[in-house]
Order: C-alpha cells, then structure tokens, then sequence
C-alpha cells in the first residue's frame, strides 16, 4: 500500500470532496426550507398530506439511507468506485433541481406532494451511496501513514454542506427580500445545485478508478456477490456489527445532536431569531472545520479508536451541564425586566377572506441587554376568534457569543468522532467487499441512530427542556462501553487486501 | 477479558429483545409522538427498521459471549 504514490492525491480528495459536499448540500436544503415546502406542497388540514409530509421527513430522512448504501455499496464492489458515485451525484443533483421546478400545490393539486416525496425519496438513495464511495476512493489512492489526513476532508463535507446550505439560503433571503423568498426565491437553492453538480461531474468524470480496485478487477478478484460476502458470512458480518454498535452509533447521535438538535434547541425551546441564530451557527461550524482535520492527522500518529472514544464520552458527560447553560441564557425568569423600556404596539388588519386580524407586539427588555418579543396574532371576533401566541428571544451581545460557544463545543466533539472514522471504517473491510461493507453500518449509525436524535429527543423534550438529550446520552454510553472493550487501536497499514 | 466480553455479550441479547419490546410499546401507545399521522408513519418507518438492528445486536451480544471478538482482537 505504501507504493500507492500521494501525486496527485490533492486532485482526488478534490475530486471526491466536492461532490460530497454538494450532496450534502442538497439533502440539507430541503430540510432547512421545510417550512415553506410544507406550506407550497402539503397544505395544513388535509390528513392525506400531513401523512406524506410526515414521510418525507422521516422515510426519506433515515429509512431510505441504509438501502442507498446497499444498492450503490453492491454497485461500486462490482462495477467501480468512480461510476458509482459518480451516478449517486447524478441522482442527486438531479432529484435536487427537479425540487426547485415542481409547480405548486394550488397548480397541480395531489401530484405536487407526490412528486416532491419522490424526489425526496432519490435524494436519501442517492446520499446512502456516495459517502462509502467519496471515502474509499480516497482511501484507496493514498498513503497509508496519512489515510486519517487525507479522508479526513470527507469528513469536513458534511458540516460544510450544513455550511453552504445555510449561506445559500441566507444570502437568498437577503438579495430577494423575505415576502419573494417564500413565494418563489425558496427555489433558487435548489435550482443552483444543477451548476454545481456540472462543476462536480466534470471533475469527477476525468478522473480514474481506484488502483486497489482496478488492480483487484484486472486480477479477478472483485466480489461476484458483494451483499452474501458482507453480510452473509460470520466473519464480515461480527465486524460490520462491531463497527456499528462500537462506532457509527455514538458518532451518529454525536453528530445529530452537535450540529441539528443544537440548531432545532436554540430555534424552538430558545426562540431564538433566525437572525442571530443563522449568524451563530455558521460562525461555530467555520471555527469547528479545521479540527476533521487535525483530529484526522492525530488519528494517524496515535490510532482511531481513543481519539473517537473520547469524542464521545466528553460529549455524553458534558451535554448536560452545555444545554442548561444554553437554557440559562434565554431563561427570562432569571433575568431583571426594565418595565420603563416596556413597549406595546397594537396593529388592526383584515385578512383576504375578510376576517378582523388584531396583532398586539409586547417587547419587553431586561438587564442583560437581551429582549423578549410576545406577538400575539387574535382572529376573527367573539366564540370564533383564534388567537396564536409568537415569542422571539433577541440575545445580548455577550449572550450570543457565549451561545455560539457552546455550541462551537459540540461541533468540536463531532470533530473528534467523526474526522477519524472514515480511515476507521476502510481499514475494517477488504477492498473486494470495502464499499458495502463500509456504507451500511455508516449509514445506519448516521441515519437511524443519529437522524433520529432530532425526533426522539424533540419528543423526549415535552416533559422537560433536558429530557431530549437521554437519547444522546444513552446511545453514546452505550457505544463508548462497546467501543472502549471490543475495538482494537492498532492502524491496518495494509488495506490493499 | 473473556468474563467481560461473556457478561456484556450476554445483557446485549437481553436489551435488545427488552429495548425491541418497549419501543413497539411506547410507538403504538402513541407516548413517543403526539400527533396521529406523524404517529403512524413514525409507527411504520421505525419499527421495521428497529427489528433488524435489535436482531444485530442480539447477533453481536452472542458473538460476544462466545468470545468471538477477543480472537479478532489477536488476529489483528
């Protein structure tokens, strides 16, 4: 393996990298614009379409994912690395554009939630299969001393994809004001995503296929059937379960709950302003990036196993003690209210269908320099009226660095679990079987395990603001406990088996 | 080291076929999530996907026991 020249291992990391990172950025965007698709594509008070809606979010968001690593991990053992994810990047740029250009609910009535479920449904594939591919692929052209370094830029896609989504988004809401932005400017995240998965296509296609690969097919050693090897067989199978219950569990939940239920805590039991809150979150994973790369160098010098041991035991200590000072600084009962700064604003409209609109704006200040907003939206009049209660918390400006700290915190975790994994993971399996055998407990950890910490611990939450975080807490244990005992530290320099 | 991997191989089949248990329970009781379609589709996505893992984790507590990992650990 340590023949594998690193010449021209930048273009490759590039090559996989951004394609990788485009994917991410799709999947993403769906998911931040949700409120508004929902709106546009599954219209409140008709039960068939808060059912697909619901399964847009959860079937494609985890149960599509681990079938996605099956079907492409299968692909890419059997035809190649570089055509398979080069077909997933197709699939999902593909599935990504065709969002932006579906017309409306009010245009083509039930096939509008149809199709975007659909697309949905590719897009989840489409993420199932690449990373396993982007990760092996690397790993495969490059010197085994620095394989943590080199695929450790796979692992910074994925925060980075949060990254871009978010800026895209963002920028989106700026250049074409907020009323256009939910009427048709929520379009254009998605449709750009056609440019750049040309950009990511053009630089894939000129690129080869893996050496160990083509060397194992020249060779005829490739698997004949890589799904009965992976896990048909005892041997394969205890270790794509070590990897699983030991490794991508824990990361997973770390993960999830670092960058997604960190946003959705500060977003729905913060009541944060998307203003400060956007900001914040795209400051902490800027300063976080570096560390994939820097715990992926270390990873080569001192093994995997105890740098993402450790990730994962600070986190499940810690996440406590971080989310009740995150808690803390909202918590306007704990706070000095300035009465004289109190102000009350009452504002009378008519909605379209000729209902009385009544919208009262209490702000209320305190001695922090934070300020709470309670809009109260009454309509209609009498027995009928429906009052809707809005609250937005502004932080002060010390409370908002404190804020983005702690969750620069959490990002830092996910830094330790997730920079090493990818070398972790392709020094597991051998390369006649690495790409199936690699994606599922991946996608498995990632997707069920950790996509489900926002819905459990959402759920969790009701009976109390901390409760969510026992999901987090008890799958990350429980991996440390697997993980410390079953895995071994030792690095398999070898991985052209 | 044998003890070790035997005792925790051991309460993972337990757990798995006890945590199996009580998800099925709290989904279908409707603790987990309030609202009826969310429900049912959490419900119908969620247990089919759950049965295969907590099948693996009973496989990898038995391999466990059976002290399956401690001679990889060697090979290594």
């Amino acid at each position: 393996m340590s023949k594998i020249k690193n010449k021209g291992i930048y273009a490759v990391i590039l090559a996989s990298s951004i394609g990788t990172l485009i994917e991410w950025y799709d999947f993403y965007i769906f998911g931040a614009l949700e409120p508004i698709i929902a709106q546009k594509f599954f219209p409140a008070g008709n039960p068939t379409l808060a059912t697909l809606a619901a399964l847009a979010t959860f079937a494609a968001g985890f149960l599509v994912r681990p079938f996605g690593a099956i079907v492409f991990g299968r692909l890419g053992d059997l035809v190649g690395r570089k055509y398979t994810f080069l077909l997933t990047l197709l699939l999902m740029g593909g599935a990504t554009f065709a969002i932006g250009c579906v017309p409306e609910y009010s245009v083509i009535g039930m096939a509008a939630p149809i199709i975007i479920l659909l697309l949905r449904l590719v897009q989840g594939l489409a993420l199932g299969g690449e990373y396993g591919g982007a990760a092996t692929y690397v790993s495969e052209h490059c010197d085994a001393k620095e394989r943590g370094f080199y695929t450790s830029f796979i692992q910074t896609t994925a925060t980075l994809g949060l990254f871009l989504s978010l800026s895209v988004i963002y920028l989106t809401k700026l250049l074409v004001g907020a009323e256009a932005f939910s009427d048709w400017g929520w379009r254009i995240p998605f449709i750009i995503s056609v440019l750049l998965v040309g950009l990511s296509v053009y630089i894939r296609m000129k690129m080869q296929e893996s050496p160990l690969f083509a060397k194992a097919k020249s060779e005829g050693k490739t698997s004949k059937n890589p799904l009965k090897e992976s896990f048909g067989r005892k041997a394969n199978l205890k270790i794509v379960l070590l990897a699983l219950f030991g490794a991508t569990a824990g990361q997973g939940v770390v993960w999830y709950t670092g960058q997604f239920y960190a946003n959705a805590f500060i977003q729905k039991t913060m009541l944060v302003v998307d203003d400060q809150r956007i900001p914040l979150m795209l400051f902490a994973i800027v300063l976080a990036t570096p560390f994939f790369i820097v715990f992926g160098r270390l990873s080569d010098k001192i093994g995997r196993k105890w740098i993402m041991m450790f990730g994962i035991l600070i986190a499940v200590l810690t996440y406590r003690p971080i989310y009740s000072a995150m808690l803390n600084l909202s918590d306007v009962k704990s706070k000095t209210e300035l009465t004289e700064k109190t102000i009350t604003e009452t504002k009378n409209t008519v909605s379209a269908n000729g209902d009385s609109i009544k919208i009262n704006i209490v702000s209320k200040s305190y001695s922090d320099n934070s300020s709470l907003k309670e809009i109260t939206k009454i309509t209609g009049s009498g027995a009928k009226a429906k009052t809707e209660l809005k609250k937005e918390f502004m932080l002060s400006s010390s409370g908002w660095w404190t804020l983005m700290f702690l969750v620069f915190i959490q990002i830092f975790y996910v830094t330790m679990v997730y920079g090493p994994i990818a070398a972790f993971l392709v020094e597991l399996f051998p390369t006649r079987i690495r790409y199936t055998s690699m994606s599922l407990p991946y996608h498995v950890g990632n997707g069920i395990f950790g996509g489900l910490t926002p819905f459990i611990a959402t759920a969790l939450a009701v009976s109390g603001a901390l409760n969510g975080l026992w999901y987090p807490i008890i799958i990350g244990a429980f991996t440390f406990v697997i993980g410390a005992i079953f895995l071994s530290n030792k690095i398999d320099e070898d991985v052209s088996d | 080291m044998l003890l070790v991997h035997k005792i925790l191989g051991l309460s993972f089949v337990v757990m798995a076929f006890f945590a199996e248990y009580f998800l099925i329970v709290y989904i279908l009781s409707g603790t987990l999530v309030k609202d009826p379609a969310s429900n049912q589709i959490f419900a119908a996505t969620v247990i089919p996907v759950s049965i295969p893992i907590m099948v693996g984790l009973a496989l990898f507590g038995w391999y466990a026991f059976k002290g399956e990992y401690l001679k990889l650990r060697d090979k290594r």
